[in-house]
Formats: structure tokens, sequence, C-alpha cells
């Protein structure tokens, strides 16, 4: 008997603009022992899922059908048989462990509490189980770190009490929301090992909701694919992976940006996520899908066996949806030769402090400086895409921000014309502002609410060029928004009318309008769904070879930034690690802390062998930062020299700032893996 | 470069499409506040209320300073409110016709209400738009100076204004005006400090636009769905303030009066057996005042509904 069977579990929310079916007459076993990886978009209903297994719906949510664990009914179960089944049988972590911390209780006493209602232990002895429970999740000097409050925590730390607490009645299964969505991918790296090595120890079953094709892959058994509030396909990672069986699959798969190729376009699945409120009587894929049919737009395809473990939810036959994707041809990835005489931008030495008081100093007491950025040099061709990437608080969002003059910087960044942008006056910089823009990371409030798509897209040309007449701004508009993929006829909507997605259209539109020769990227699709995430990626590669723009996009996401440049750089505390051409930085990073985080990066292949050195610990506080090498506290190869010098960037194209550059040594290889084990 | 006429026409055509109305963030609030029966109530009582003071003159058969010698001196038996002798809501102690008295007092009380939350809003918000969007020395300075202003009583330099100025309504506004403001500024400036740092204004000082209009174009039309729901709030304050003023016999000057002067001297003759005097006027100042908080409340549930 499988350790959890839903049957037929449906989910309806009653809103103020209809019922919402989150999730739609659903089936999935669970063995015991196992790990189910369900991946789907936001509004998939993935989390609505977690939230009926665990009776934890929302007041206004319902939930119909049934939810057996080990042969007990649990849905809809009174709250005292439920209270016993969650936390003793099914405990479930979720994506922001400081939400569900309570900020005011010390660690120890929210762990102990756990034991103390539902095994009856003594305090005493609940704290000390408590304590070799943190143990368990590799936190260091837990004995001091357990009378902490979870605010003294780092995410990644969090997280690992969060798991800790959540496995301290020792359940059959462990449901985990997005675990590692809010983390660092090294942090990610480590958080995910933990997770399977205490799974494999304790025994017990794991559900991992994501919507990271590469967590899936390096983490699950088998996956679970929902689109729209139903499973479209299930089967064993790798046969997933390698042989996708429903269009929507597929399409995910070829949309995700790969770290281990580079080159061609990614393959978007065209239109939008359908509107929950109203999912059309057939298949609620049909509307995108590639292999549509007349069956598809009446009847819903249910989820039949065609392999032994296999399962899928189409019309379509096998070998059509096996079939090659017809990939259209990109006009060549390459996109000319980048590198002219004069850089666009030139860039010395640009630093941003940021005063900070510390944590219980007094009003007058002088601030400490915390060096955002510390002596950065690169320089950017025109027409080329330079990605910048790094861990939260390495300091890319503020190297945006300083060439955009949104905080003071010093140090030098020459335009091509010979001036400084650095320390321009508001007036001085007004020309520059046309030549540079930006786009944003979070696609709906970079625009403002009350006003419409047109006054927010005609925004910079107005300012910019008051003497044009209103008829011509207005169908400069209409013409950008065309080339940005948006109807011009929705000039009138109001941003919250539009998705994510198309949000972000609006912002590049913003952005292009006054034909700048400079994009500045901050994360502009970390916001949005792996597909919607294609089609903004393939819409600024095709403006950017259209337009000749040069790009500056900064990324978590390596894969993408891959994919998008002509060069990388990579930022650690605000210092440039490395910095070299896309191919060669990722065939042959000369950087530890490069390498680490490409091994850091999950694939969305299963099993892929790549340069593996995991890099434990995390980012040291940018107030303080270590003398020397600032890497030096994380790095595998670190000798005395680097505590006491900092080295600089040497290199002609490949640049790196290490002492001991070079590809890991296997030696090196096996300590990292060994430490991590 | 060659045209593809296919694409051309494609485009035309697209480019003609019919532009779709929108649905602004208001509309969406104004269906929100349609559908609260609460706040719709108050709505109506308070165009009521108005009507009552724009339209009431037209019914009475006194106006506001005549006497009734009839009823004079016998205002306990012949004041009542009587449909005969025309004094709906009765006479006051000096057998002036109270419905005529009401009607005023109902007019400078609403004019000071509405007039002193006015200049609040005006005031309060460019003030505390423009402090906290300069930041910095000259927001210091801007909120240092609305610190001082409010650590003053106000109420004590008020009267004393009223009464080294004399009592006049110029004066009444003006003191009324100049403390109001202060709450406002504080709000609005720490509303301002939290959209300042919001992307679509990082946005806008990407692109260019002079901080004047990133005030008039982005902070302040997104700052008053705040300043909105305070202003209907600060309305029956500022009533409030003059009923008080007034109460004490310094407010509004005779034979002009309000509901503050109004329930004055209704509580003053309240053992004489003449209770209508108290409760015509105060039922129209309890009954505003549960006008305006209702409509606040359901302005504050319409404009931002994550926060219920």
């Amino acid at each position: 008997m499988a350790l959890l069977d839903i049957r037929n579990l449906s989910v309806r929310f009653k809103t103020a603009v209809g019922t919402v079916q989150a999730v739609d007459d659903l089936d999935l076993t669970l063995e015991a022992g196992e790990t189910l990886g369900i991946v789907g978009e936001s509004g998939s209903g993935k989390s609505q899922l977690a939230f009926a297994v665990m009776g934890l719906l929302a007041r206004n949510g319902h939930a119909s059908g049934s939810v057996r664990l080990d042969g007990q009914e649990i849905l809809n179960a009174p709250p005292k048989v439920l209270n016993r089944v969650r936390a003793e049988r099914i405990a479930m972590i979720f994506q922001d462990p400081m939400t569900s911390l309570n900020p005011y209780m010390r660690v120890s006493r929210q762990m102990a509490e756990v034991l103390v209602m539902h095994k009856g232990m003594s305090w005493r002895e609940a704290h000390a189980k408590s304590l070799r429970m943190l143990d368990a999740v590799q936190i260091p000097d837990a004995k001091t770190r357990i009378n902490h409050y979870p605010h003294e925590f780092s995410g990644g730390m969090r997280q690992r009490v969060m798991i800790a607490m959540a496995l301290l009645c020792g359940p059959r299964l462990l449901i985990a929301d997005e675990p590692t969505t809010a983390l660092d991918v090294t942090v990610q790296a480590q958080i995910l090992t933990l997770l399977s090595d205490l799974q494999r120890d304790l025994g017990m079953a794991m559900m991992l909701i994501t919507h990271d094709l590469g967590v899936v892959a390096s983490a699950c058994q088998r996956v679970a694919v929902m689109y729209a509030g139903r499973i479209r396909e299930t089967g064993p990672t790798a046969a997933i992976f390698d042989d996708p069986a429903h269009p929507y699959t597929k399409g995910l798969l070829s949309a995700v940006p790969r770290i281990d190729a580079s080159g061609s376009r990614l393959v978007a699945i065209p239109g939008q996520p359908p509107d929950m409120n109203a999912l059309p009587a057939g298949c609620a894929f049909a509307p995108r899908c590639p292999s549509r049919r007349e069956d598809c737009e009446s009847r819903r395809p249910p989820l039949s066996a065609f392999a032994p473990q296999r399962w899928r939810a189409c019309h379509a036959p096998l070998d059509e949806v096996r079939s090659p994707m017809d990939c259209s041809p990109h006009p060549d990835s390459a996109r000319g030769p980048a590198r002219r005489d004069r850089p666009l931008l030139d860039v010395r030495d640009l630093q941003v402090t940021f005063p900070v008081r510390p944590k219980g100093a007094m009003p007058w007491a002088r601030p400490l400086p915390l060096r955002a950025l510390n002596g950065v040099d690169f320089t950017l061709a025109p027409g080329e895409t330079l990605g910048v990437v790094g861990e939260s608080g390495c300091g890319k969002s503020t190297l945006a921000r300083a060439l955009v003059g949104l905080v003071p910087a010093q140090g030098a960044a020459r335009w091509t014309d010979g001036s400084d942008l650095v320390g321009l006056t508001p007036r001085g910089m007004q020309p520059y502002r046309r030549e540079i823009q930006m786009v944003f990371q979070d696609p709906l409030a970079s625009l403002d609410p009350r006003m419409t798509v047109g006054q927010i897209i005609a925004e910079p040309l107005t300012t910019h060029r008051p003497d044009l007449p209103r008829s011509e701004v207005k169908s400069q508009v209409k013409a950008m928004m065309d080339r940005v993929g948006l109807l011009p006829g929705q000039i009138n909507r109001y941003p919250h009318e539009f998705s994510g997605g198309q949000c972000q259209r609006i912002g590049i539109a913003r952005a292009l309008i006054v034909n700048p020769r400079l994009i500045i990227c901050d994360e502009p699709v970390s916001a949005l769904d792996v597909s919607i995430q294609a089609q903004v990626v393939n819409l600024l590669t095709d403006l950017q070879g259209a337009l000749d723009l040069a790009l500056i996009f900064i990324a978590h996401d390596l894969a993408v930034v891959r994919h998008i440049s002509d060069r990388v750089m990579v930022l650690y505390l605000g210092k440039v690690m490395e910095i070299a051409p896309t191919e060669d930085l990722y065939a042959r990073p000369r950087h530890p802390y490069t390498q680490a985080l490409l091994s850091a990066v999950p694939t969305a292949r299963p099993g892929a062998d790549r340069i593996a050195v995991p890099v434990g610990g995390e980012l040291p506080s940018p107030l303080h930062p270590p003398s020397g090498c600032v890497f030096r506290t994380r790095c595998p190869r670190a000798q005395p020299i680097c505590a006491a010098q900092a080295p600089g960037l040497a290199g002609d194209a490949h640049r790196t700032a290490c002492h001991f550059p070079g590809p890991p040594s296997a030696e090196e290889t096996a300590r990292a893996q060994a430490r991590m084990a | 470069m060659v045209i593809d006429p296919r694409k051309m026409q494609s485009l035309a055509a697209r480019m003609a499409g019919d532009e779709v109305p929108g649905r602004s963030p208001w509309a969406d609030a104004r269906r929100r506040f349609r559908r609260n029966k609460a706040a719709m109530t108050g709505l109506a009582v308070l165009a009521l209320v108005a009507l009552f003071a724009l339209s009431g003159n037209l019914f009475a058969r006194w106006s506001h300073e005549e006497l009734d010698f009839s009823v004079m001196g016998q205002v306990a038996t012949a004041g009542q409110p009587s449909l005969a002798n025309g004094h709906y809501f009765g006479t006051d102690d000096l057998g002036r016709d109270l419905f005529a008295r009401t009607v005023q007092g109902t007019r400078i009380s609403l004019l000071v209400g509405i007039v002193g939350a006015g200049i609040a809003v005006v005031a309060g918000t460019l003030f505390g738009a423009i402090a906290g969007y300069s930041g910095g020395r000259t927001d210091q300075v801007m909120m240092r100076t609305v610190d001082i202003l409010m650590s003053i009583p106000y109420m004590f330099v008020l009267i004393l204004l009223l009464v080294m100025f004399g009592r006049s309504m110029t004066m009444l506004f003006l003191g009324i005006g100049l403390i109001s403001w202060l709450d406002m500024a504080r709000i609005v400036r720490g509303q301002t400090l939290s959209l300042k740092n919001r992307e679509f204004i990082e946005a806008a000082r990407v692109i260019g636009v002079p901080a004047w209009r990133i005030i008039g174009r982005h902070i302040v039309p997104n700052l008053l769905g705040v300043v909105a729901v305070y202003a209907t709030l600060l309305v029956p304050l500022m009533i409030l303030t003059e009923s008080f003023i007034s109460f004490l016999g310094l407010g509004v000057q005779e034979p002009l009066t309000s509901w503050g002067a109004l329930i004055a001297e209704g509580a003053g003759t309240m053992g004489y057996g003449t209770l209508w005097q108290l409760a015509f006027p105060l039922f129209f100042f309890v009954v505003t005042m549960f006008g305006f908080f209702f409509v606040g409340d359901g302005l504050r549930d319409a404009l931002d509904p994550k926060d219920r």
C-alpha cells in the first residue's frame, strides 16, 4: 500500500471574481521512502495541493476527493486528528523560513515546544533532542546557536532550522514547498544535499514542490508535472527528462536555458498560462500546444499509462510529441564581432560605499562604511552583452544602480564620448539618461500602478523630447508596443491588468522608446516563470540584434546568463573575481569561486557529470570583509598569502583575481566532495 | 531594407485595432466602495446633511436672527417644536427659530470642516511629499519644523489668537488651518519614504524625470488613497475642534452660529425643560460624525484591499 494515496482531489476557492479551480481532479500516489518532485509554474496549483493534503487551505478554499495516509483518510479530517497527523506523520517546510518561525521566540523554545506537545517529553529532554537535531542539519556551534532568535540566522541557516524542526517527530513524509527558492545557488546546493542525506538516513518519503526543473532533476526519483491544477505527466525523473511524453513537459524542458550548453534560441511556450477562473472545457494547455487537435478543445485527456511507471494526459499520439521539436532557426546566435576600437563604457575602479550604523551603536556614533562595490573594472563594447553574476549581496544590483546614477559612486565610468558618468550633476547626467536605460527585476512594481500603459511607455519620450506632438508620441508608443509583442490596442490599460511577462515587456518598451545604446537589465527574468522567461530572453536577444544595443545583464541564474552574454563577469563581495568571454568562462573557469558557483547550479539533466567542487559556508558580512582576498574564508585553495594580499585581476581576455588560478586539482575535488558528504 | 508588404499590412491592421479601455485602480476602488453598505449609508447621510444645509432655508419661515416676540419669555411652553407657528425645531432661549439656526450652524460647521481639511490636504500633502522625496537635510529641517509646531499646545494658541485678534471667521479658519496640516504632513512623509524606494519611482529617476514631476505625477497620485482616507477622518476632527472652541464661547460670533455654539446653548438650558434645543443640533452633529467615519472606513477598505 502506498504511503500517501490521493484520489480525485479537487481544490476550489471562492473569490470575489468567481470560483478558482486550483486543483482539478488529481490522482497521485507516493510510496514510503520515495522522493517525488512536483513541478509546475506559478498558479499551477502545486502549493495548494500540498496545503490541501496538510489541511491548511485558506478559509475560502474547499477540498474534495480523498487523501489517505497509510490507509487513513485525512482530507477534511477534524482538527484534532489533523493536529496529530501534522508534525508527527507529515511535516512541511516552506519557501520563506523567516515567516514560518516566530520572531519573538528563541529557536530552542520553538523546537522544544513541538516535542512537548506531540511526544509529551519534558522540556529538558526536548531541548536535548532539539540540539541533536540541529547538529544533524549541520548547524555549526549548535549549542550556542540554539538559544538565538530566528533573525540572528542567515537565510540558509534558517532553512536548516526549519528542516530540523520539521523532522523532530520523525515524520514519514516531508512536504517541501519551494524550500530553496529564496536561497543562493551555493546555499541551495547545500540544502538539497542535506535534504537527500536526511531522507536516506531517516527513511522518510519526500514531496518536493518546485518550479525549478534543475532542482527536481538533481533531487528526485519520480516527477509529476502539473499545469492548471492537473498532473500532465508523471514518471521516473530520467525518463521524463530524456523522453518527455507531454507537449507541456517538452516545452518546459526546452524553455530552460542550459548551463552545460550555449547558443541556440530558447524555445518559448507561446501564450500565457490560463485564467484559473474560467478553465476551458477541454485540455487547459490546448491554446498553447503545438500538437493541438480537435479533441483537445472538447474533452479533457485522462491520465493514462503508456509505459511501465509512466503516465501522461494528452490526446496527441506519442510519436508526434516525441518527434524533435520544430526549432525555428535563429539568425545565428553569434552576434557579429562585438569588439570594436572604442568601448561604449569604460569602468575603472568603481566604488560604492553606504554608511551603515552598526547594530546597537549610539545614534551619534560614526557610521561604518559598507563597501557594496569595491573597485570594479570592466569595459563594454557597443552592441555587446556583459553578463554579471554572483550571489545575493555581491553588489550586482548596486553596480546597475551606480551606473545609472541612482546611488552615488566613486571611481570612473567613461562613456564613449569621453565624459565620466560618475559624479555628474543631475543636469549633466540628463543627456546620458537617454543613452542608458534600465529594466527592473519586479515587472509589476516597476510600473506606476496609477498610469496607463501608454503613459508609462511614453514617459521617457515626453521627458526627453517635450517638443513632440501628442499624436506622434502615441503612434511611437503603439509601434513600440507592437515591437515588444503587446497589442497596441491595449494602450489604455493599467499594469495590473497584465501578467508578469507582459509587464516586463512594458518595461522593455519603456526602456527602448528613446533609442538608448545601453540597457542595464537587473534580474529581468528572475520573477518570471520558465516558459515566460524564455519569451522575454528571446525578445531581448532579438531586439539587441536589430537595434545594436549593448546590454548589461545581471542575474543570479548562471544558465540564463550563459545563454545571452558575450562576456561574463563574476562578482563576490563587491569585487570582480573573474571576467571572461562566456564560452571560456563556463568551459574553463579559473577562479575557485566561479568553479563553486557553476558546480552548485542544478541542471535540468539528471546524472549530468560536471566538475563538482561544492563550496561550504555562506557570504561573510560585507561590513567586515575578510582581509586580502575576500573569498579566502570559503576557498579550498586558501594559503597564508591570500589573507595578506588581495590578488589583482590578471590576464588578457580571461581575467582572474586569484593567487592560484586554474582548474581544480583532483585532490581538491575529492576533498570538497568528502566535506559535503 | 526590403519591406514585406504583407507584414506592413498586418502591422497597419494591428495599429488601427480598437483601443480597449482600461480598468483603472480608481474604478476598482469605486466598485469596492459601492459594495460597502455601511459606507454607502454614511455617504447618503452626509449628502442629506449637505442638502439640509444648502436648501434648508427654503423651508424656513423665520430667519436665523429674527426674534419671535410671541414666544419670548415662555419658550418652554410656546417655543416647542411645532408645525403651526413655523418653528419646526422649536426656538432657542431668546425666541429665535431653531430650524433656521440649525441650518445656519450646519453650514458653518461643514464649511469649517471642509476648509480645514482642505488646507490640511493641500499643505500637508505637498509639504510631506517634498520633505520625504528630498530626504537628507531638507527633510530634517522641514520635519523638525513640524515637530516644533506640534509641540506647541495648539488649543492654547488658538484661544490666544481668537482673544487677541478678535473673534472672526477668518481668524477661525486661519487658526484651524495652521494646525491641521501637521499630522497630514507626517503621514504623507512616511508614505513617501516607502514609495520612494519602489521600483517605479527608481524607473522614473533613471529615465530622467525631474524631481518635481516625479512628485507630481508618481508620488502624489499614489498617495491619494491614504490622503483621502485621512481627510475624511480629518473633517469631523475639524468640526469637533470648532465645536469645542464655540462651546467655550470663542468661536463664531452672534448672530451666526455653529453646531458647537448651538449645543453649548442647548446644554445650558437643558434643565429648564427645553430639551429640543440640545437634541436637534446634537442629532445633526452625531449623524454627520458617524457619516464621515463610515465613509472614511469604507474608503480605506476600498483603496487598500490588501490590508483587510
